[in-house]
């Protein structure tokens, strides 16, 4: 196991090193459009061929990991922030308050996410900048994501509400925001942690099917996300199975990151 | 003269009702009085119910809490956090699980401090050192680095009761705050309590369900059984003639001593 795991990390160093140095490894840019080579098979010039446009397709995956890689984190760090937030108040003020939130996220979790965000799709103007759509992602993975994370918090806080300590400094005379921020945040960060570094994972995944629908990273910049839209040429796939490339980094990256994370007794830390 | 604190309470919760019925205490300026029951008699809940720290368990309280004239009960919340630490303090019975384990001991005397000294913050390492001082715990710098793992039992205690006795408060409500003690500790904390109380003219409300450890503590005793104080009087009184059988049998099962017998009293050698 401890084997699995320094590999898996050597692995997730590589594929971050590669993508920090993705302008000396790439020869081109990520948006540069070889015309006279359009749909390129691979070769010394193009590693993984080139896509329809004629983009590098090796330069544009280097790119695109270094997208995916600083989104995911930063949205999990979004996303438990508002776990945070509203698990901690929750679970804090107790009673008719813990119950309206908990009916909240359980309504959150019932809604029929697929549909919502094609709605969201086709309500943001067709062509947004890359800037853009690279916050609009960012917004949505961090909002869609707090659902799960908070319901754990608002339960790990509960019992915190209950705990000697907290009684304790009630009775010295500490109360509301400051009981909460000073005595029982303290006492959340372990599992605001674990609820950071399991989101990353899956916000990797999501970020992926969101650029699938079209709601991720636009064009030019490329995320893992917007590589895979080309998949949708299923014919083309069978011809040019270096096509496959970024799905196979996204599964590499997401495995490792799993095995990592994986304590002794097999929980995710 | 009117006592300190004088109290007649009711404590329900919701799944539980009549865990305190009407429980009457009285405790004088000064006093200590040893609060006696049980396992589940409700002595737990008498502790959180004077400093009306229930709500977060659901408990709902009926009857007076007197404390120096007014009723605490009728207090809005923003004035009983002014009791709370200041007026009345609170000793739990586990004291490694009643210090923070996120935090050093110093932040949390700071913390205590600053709740009723938002004004002057800064003075409160000052103060804390005072008061270690006080409880013959280190008084030094290094120690408020610590956290609560970095201690023993006995000095978490001690910590504990520096904290309690921060803003010289004029009751001390202890929860069995020897239960988790070995015996030499447990000598050493009731001795404690016996100067601070002098020293601070601090009254005290000592509850546990060790008779002996109430009786070389405390002059007036109160007996607890289901919710409702059974008996109470004069230590010295009860241990001779105690009015109710449940006091008697409490009493015979602490004194059965395989090698003593309870009609001798035990200090008669150590006298000569």
């Amino acid at each position: 196991m401890k084997r699995a795991q320094n590999i898996a990390l050597i692995l997730l160093g590589l594929v971050a090193a590669a993508s920090l140095f993705a302008g000396v490894l790439a020869s081109s840019s990520y948006s540069e459009q070889f015309r006279d080579s359009l749909s390129a098979m691979p070769s010394t010039r193009f590693p993984l061929g080139t896509d329809e446009l004629g983009r590098d397709r090796f330069a544009r995956l280097l790119y695109g990991t270094r997208v995916s890689l600083l989104l995911a984190p930063a949205a999990a760090l979004l996303s438990t922030l508002i776990a945070a937030l509203v698990g901690g108040t929750a679970g804090y003020l107790g009673g008719k308050w813990e119950r309206a939130v908990t009916s909240g996220i359980d309504l959150f979790l019932s809604l029929p996410w697929l549909f919502l965000l094609l709605t969201v799709r086709a309500l943001l103007p067709l062509n947004t900048s890359p800037v853009t759509s690279v916050i609009i992602t960012f917004l949505l993975l961090g909002c869609l994501g707090w659902a799960t994370p908070a319901r754990i918090v608002r339960a790990g806080t509960r019992t915190l509400v209950h705990s000697d300590y907290l009684v304790q400094a009630r009775a010295n005379g500490v109360s509301g925001i400051r009981l909460f921020w000073r005595h029982l945040l303290p006492n959340l960060r372990p599992i605001l942690l674990a609820q950071f570094w399991i989101s990353v994972p899956v916000f990797i995944l999501s970020e992926a099917n969101l650029g699938l629908l079209g709601l991720g990273v636009s064009e030019p910049l490329p995320s893992w996300g917007a590589m895979l839209r080309e998949l949708e040429n299923y014919t083309a796939i069978l011809h040019n199975p270096w096509m496959l490339a970024p799905a196979a980094l996204l599964v590499v990256v997401v495995c490792c990151l799993q095995l990592v994370l994986r304590t002794e007794d097999g929980i995710p830390c | 003269m009117t006592p300190l604190l004088k109290t007649r309470i009711s404590v329900d919760y919701p799944n539980k009702a009549g865990v305190l019925r009407d429980v009457e205490l009285e405790i004088g300026e000064g006093e200590i009085l040893g609060l006696v029951g049980e396992s589940g008699s409700g002595k737990s809940t008498i502790a959180l119910a004077l400093l009306r720290l229930l709500d977060h368990k659901g408990g709902s309280i009926k009857g007076e809490v007197l404390f120096d004239g007014q009723d605490l009960l009728k207090l809005k919340s923003r004035e009983m956090r002014r009791i709370r630490g200041r007026e009345i303090a609170l000793v739990l019975q586990s004291p490694l699980a009643s210090l923070n384990p996120a935090l050093r001991i110093g932040t949390q005397l700071a913390e205590a401090w600053r709740a009723h000294n938002p004004g002057a913050a800064k003075k409160w390492k000052e103060r804390a050192l005072e008061v270690f001082d006080l409880v013959s715990l280190p008084a030094e710098e290094g120690f408020l680095d610590r956290h609560a793992r970095q201690l023993s039992v006995g000095q978490a205690q001690r910590v504990l009761i520096a904290m309690a006795i921060l803003h010289k408060p004029r009751l001390l409500i202890a929860d069995e705050p020897t239960s988790a003690l070995d015996a030499i500790t447990q000598s050493e904390i009731l001795e404690l309590f016996r100067n601070l109380s002098r020293q601070l003219n601090m009254a005290m409300l000592f509850i546990s369900h060790d008779l002996l450890s109430v009786a070389s503590l405390c002059s007036r005793i109160a007996i607890l059984r289901n919710g409702r104080v059974i008996e109470s009087g004069f230590t010295e009184q009860m241990f001779r003639d105690p009015r109710t059988d449940d006091t008697r049998a409490l009493l015979q099962a602490v004194m059965r001593n395989p090698f003593v017998d309870v009609a001798q009293p035990v200090t008669r050698g150590a006298d000569s």
